[in-house]
């Protein structure tokens, strides 16, 4: 080898040159035609003096594997896409004796039982001695976002968002090679879910098919179950009501408007206790105008405001009116309403003593056998019995399990003048004014354990008044930065003509991790 | 026997947690089975990659195709590739470092030793711990002349400011092995320079 040459102090690559020359989509597709143009000449090589015509189906097939190859690249990076690689959930990996059966507990209390002899390898055969099992968990819209896994549903042609009781990611290897679960063996995934509802259903992600795939069997079980868990509770429906959130009866002023409306006494179950409650217009609402009472209204839309006044909005074609109320009763329904107040609020304060004095029974007793029998079934039920849920799920193919429930977000419609001219087109910025290119847009609401994904389009025609709806708006940037808007600053954009400039903020360094996303955006 | 302390080396931040490292065997095996998934290790190492091809080379273009062919001879072997607990750039540099010297042997191009002042200050100091008055045009002839696998490790540790531990991880020898070998190293070139031998 030469002598080297000394460069002192050389130019360093700027992070522009090297950006630009930084392009995965080029460098695979070189990588591909590289590869095929290597394997076509050695062929070439060995058939050339033979016969032309082995030549020329050699390269019909290497068209035909390139566009296949092109088709499934393109498919897969749709499908399972997380949009940082740095802020994926990472995965707790066990090695495992085959041989014998192995339960594994995690930190959070989520626990996996692995039968003996459950693994074979791709061509079906069985695997022996140690492997390496790899689990993670997926719980909140944070992880959703970064896990890159599709999370929507098509059923019968509808399109549905999956809002999440948790999923998790369960795999096994032996010497890097990716292993099969053997047919008729399950291994048993008992996920703590921190959505308690008894209204999700168990999917699985077949990678094959690119869908979520409703597992009735999972389903059925994690319902029973979960239902076990309310049981325990012991409050009814109707006591379930806390008497925080029961109103306490007020009388009606006979110097104040008040109105009868037909609401649905399913949303509004604190007030559906009472009979005859009417909704009483404060005084001091300028917007009341006594003369509505003379119009037919088409609708009225009620929503809580606080603990003891509603918003109620009419509306009439393009007309509308709205102010604040305050649910009163007449005299002659006042006493019966406050008999019920009471009686409700002792029921509740009884049925909270024995659910809290059976739990004490219950725990000294699970204790001394928890300590007896650490079986996994004894786990659920300490679970169970201390109100903490768990979703069990039996695993018959290693991959993607999740616990979901397919809803469609509730996204205001467009206003007028969006359905005259169109959404705006946007362009992002960061605070510093720096402008962002957006890879990955979601609309989150903290109340709701889902995702709603903006696609391409709508970054660059971006629908306003849906955004508004949401109470963060979270993004990646083409740079890998993750960007955020809050609810307030979705409120107040604005738009001027037909542009729209979003300002984002970027995480910080020192929160540019899951943990501190979350602790950033309180989820 | 000369004591070298290599006080004046500021200790580069070199530091692959088990579980990036996870991370990063999560992702080979995901590429391994999709070569559409190697996307994250391709971005989170080219720039590393290139810098390190570009420091031996000096040509910039001639380092970018250098680099794309250290990606490919990656993704081309990714199935042979095995975790054995260090991070994935490494083999990337053992990659780089066996295209580099096929280059430099088929006199395809020029070896470059890329040297920072403030690298030859402290290679300097820790040569001559009295003085840092070593002439530059001497120091650089003692270095042309050292071994290939010397230089290289002079290279990493003073030019490149790696630690011993990525050194190690780089050259698949242990991190006292390298220590040793670098402290025989600068012994070899302070007797050259100034002729000292403790």
């Amino acid at each position: 080898m030469k002598k080297p040459e000394i460069k002192l102090n050389q130019d360093p690559l700027s992070k522009t040159e090297i950006e630009s020359k930084m392009n995965f989509d080029k460098f695979l597709s070189g990588h591909a035609a590289a590869s095929h143009v290597s394997w076509l000449s050695k062929t070439a090589k060995i058939y050339l003096s033979v016969s032309a015509s082995v030549v020329v189906v050699a390269g019909l097939s290497y068209m035909v594997y390139k566009n296949k190859s092109a088709t499934a690249d393109s498919a897969s990076e749709k499908f399972i896409n997380p949009p940082v690689a740095d802020l994926l959930v990472k995965p707790d990996n066990f090695l495992i004796d085959t041989q014998k059966d192995t339960t594994i507990t995690l930190e959070n209390g989520s626990s996996v039982f692995v039968p003996a002899g459950s693994f074979v390898t791709k061509d079906g055969k069985d695997v022996d001695g140690k492997i390496e099992l790899s689990y993670r968990e997926f719980h909140d819209q944070v992880d959703l976002i970064f896990s890159g896994i599709p999370m929507n549903y098509d059923s019968a042609g509808v399109k549905y968002q999956f809002e999440s009781a948790g999923m998790f990611e369960i795999k096994a290897y032996k010497n890097g090679e990716l292993l099969g679960l053997k047919q008729g063996k399950e291994i048993t995934v008992n996920m703590i879910s921190y959505n308690e509802g008894n209204y999700f259903n168990v999917y699985y992600l077949d990678t094959v098919q690119k869908k979520w795939v409703y597992n009735e069997s999972n389903t059925r079980t994690c319902k029973e179950k979960i239902a076990g868990v309310w049981d325990e509770k012991i409050i009814t429906s109707d006591v379930r009501i806390e008497p925080e959130k029961l109103i306490v009866p007020k009388r009606a002023n006979p110097d104040l408007y008040n109105f009868i409306i037909d609401y649905n006494k399913e949303e509004f179950p604190e007030l559906a206790v009472y009979e005859g409650v009417k909704f009483e217009v404060p005084k001091e609402d300028k917007n009341f105008d006594v003369k509505f009472a003379k119009i037919v209204w088409d609708d009225v839309v009620i929503r809580r405001h606080n603990e003891t006044q509603y918003s109620v909005t009419f509306k009439y074609g393009k007309k509308s009116a709205g102010f604040l109320t305050t649910p009163v009763l007449d005299e002659e329904d006042f006493d019966a309403a406050m008999k019920e107040y009471e009686k409700r609020r002792k029921e509740h304060l009884v049925a909270e003593r024995r659910k809290n004095d059976s739990l004490n029974v219950t725990n000294v007793n699970f204790t001394r056998q928890a300590n007896a029998n650490n079986n996994i079934n004894a786990r659920f039920d300490r679970a169970v019995l201390q109100g903490t849920v768990y979703r069990s799920i039996v695993v018959s193919n290693m991959g993607i399990w999740n616990c979901d429930h397919p809803f469609r977000f509730v996204l205001q419609e467009r206003n007028e003048k969006e359905q005259k001219i169109g959404f705006p087109t946007a362009a992002f910025e960061s605070d510093n004014g720096e402008k962002m290119e957006m890879k990955k847009l979601f609309l989150v609401k903290r109340s709701t354990n889902a995702i709603y994904p903006l696609s391409e389009k709508e970054f660059k025609r971006f629908p306003v008044s849906i955004a508004k709806t949401a109470d963060i708006m979270m993004g990646v940037t083409g740079a890998d930065e993750v960007v955020y808007l809050e609810n307030v600053e979705l409120k107040n954009m604005s738009i001027t003509g037909d542009n729209i400039i979003i300002k984002m903020h970027q995480i910080s360094y020192y929160n540019n991790n899951l943990k501190g996303i979350k602790a950033m955006l309180k989820i | 026997m000369l004591a070298l302390s290599l006080k004046n080396m500021t200790e580069a931040a070199y530091h692959v947690s088990a579980a990036a490292i996870e991370t990063e065997a999560m992702l080979v095996r995901a590429a391994q089975e999709n070569p559409r998934d190697f996307e994250p290790l391709y971005k989170s190492n080219y720039e590393k990659i290139v810098n390190f091809v570009y420091h031996r080379l000096g040509d910039k273009e001639l380092s970018f195709d250098i680099t794309s062919q250290v990606f490919y001879k990656a993704l081309n072997n990714l199935s042979k590739y095995k975790n054995t607990g260090v991070p994935f750039s490494a083999w990337l540099f053992r990659i780089a470092t066996n295209e580099l010297n096929q280059l430099y042997r088929k006199n395809k191009a020029q070896p470059v030793l890329s040297i920072d002042t403030s690298g030859l200050t402290e290679l300097k100091g820790d040569v001559n711990e009295v003085s840092t008055a070593v002439q530059d045009a001497k120091l650089f002839d003692a270095l042309q002349n050292l071994a290939e696998d010397e230089l290289e490790l002079v290279n990493m540790r003073f030019f490149e400011k790696r630690s011993f531990k990525e050194i190690s991880d780089i050259t698949e020898t242990g991190e006292s092995a390298c220590k040793m070998k670098l402290y025989r190293i600068l012994d070899k070139l302070k007797i050259k320079l100034v002729g000292i031998n403790e």
